[in-house]
């Protein structure tokens, strides 16, 4: 089967994930998007991420306790697996290798 | 003045098209953070339009079997039940004949949308959906002949109204059939309590 590589925003959603820990549902994950990007990300685009990052086995998620705050709706908590840690190194790696020497963004002429 | 509840009709497309508790409570909890109706709406549009079809991406197999079930479900109900059965008993003489007719039909298209959405738990809303976007394409050849036929005149423009109307009816029927389905699962995960895993502990 041919291997699937992360896009954008899920590779954004597995970074936030590492970064908010435990207790990481859309809300915190969202947030922390918007703060370190700037982007204002609609939270169906996060859980339609989240959702193509489970399929893959790189999150879990599990269901918590219907709060009345939320109108009675659970929390989804997720949790990035061990897969999905390999999946980011392996982006790291590749976005540095391609990083690399670029002289146009070192600010000199190429 | 800011409401603590937000918009009913978006939180009810929400939770019918999209269908995640976590989804619909994350929302409610920044509305009441924001206190913003619009954002909110904005919210909730994003996310049915999203959703859905992020979930047929995901899932194509299953969308195929969607297709593949929905069509063999028409074809018995329509094709054989209804063209074969139901209308030479029924009769098609007076208006109260052509109505009982299309009463039939429209609850069996009711029906088919109903048993996508049942067989293709927890992407119910998005499976129907997959079908949905199959019967559009499907009825673009039969919608161009009419409107050959009406453009050099063989046939007026309420024909081509008419096949219009019950195409859209049809997917509509369609849709609703799915939304009702996912609309009486949600109902019974309520009153049983929701089980502490990922929707896909749903499927199969």
């Amino acid at each position: 089967m041919a291997k699937e590589y992360l896009g954008n925003l899920e590779l954004m959603v597995l970074l936030s994930l590492i970064r908010v820990g435990d207790n990481a549902y859309g809300v915190p994950i969202s947030h922390e998007i918007e703060q370190r990007t700037g982007r204002d990300v609609a939270l169906g685009s996060v859980y339609a991420a989240l959702d193509r990052l489970e399929r893959k086995g790189y999150v879990t998620s599990a269901l918590g306790d219907p709060t009345p705050e939320r109108g009675g709706r659970a929390k989804r908590y997720f949790q990035i697996s061990a897969k999905g840690v390999k999946e980011v190194r392996d982006a790291q790696r590749m976005l540095t290798n391609m990083w690399r020497n670029l002289s146009v963004l070192q600010g000199e002429l190429a | 003045m800011r409401s603590e509840h937000p918009p009913v009709v978006a939180s009810w497309l929400l939770e019918r098209v999209c269908g995640d508790p976590g989804l619909t409570g994350d929302l409610i909890e920044e509305y009441r953070r924001r206190g913003s109706a619009a954002w909110y709406w904005k919210q909730a549009l994003a996310a049915v339009s999203v959703y859905p079809f992020s979930q047929i991406l995901a899932h194509k197999w299953l969308a195929v079997r969607a297709i593949a079930i929905g069509y063999a479900i028409w074809f018995v109900f329509n094709a054989t039940l209804l063209k074969g059965v139901i209308r030479p008993w029924i009769g098609m003489d007076s208006t109260f004949d052509r109505a009982t007719y299309f009463l039939i039909a429209y609850t069996l298209w009711l029906a088919n949308g109903w048993i996508i959405a049942k067989l293709h738990r927890p992407y119910s809303t998005a499976m129907v959906l997959a079908y949905v976007l199959w019967a559009i394409a499907a009825s673009v050849q039969p919608v161009y002949a009419v409107v050959m036929t009406t453009l050099d005149g063989s046939t007026d423009g309420s024909a081509l109204a008419w096949t219009v109307a019950a195409r859209i009816v049809t997917l509509l029927m369609l849709m609703s059939g799915g939304v009702l389905c996912t609309y009486r699962d949600q109902i019974r995960r309520t009153s049983h309590g929701w089980r502490g895993e990922s929707p896909r502990a749903f499927a199969g």
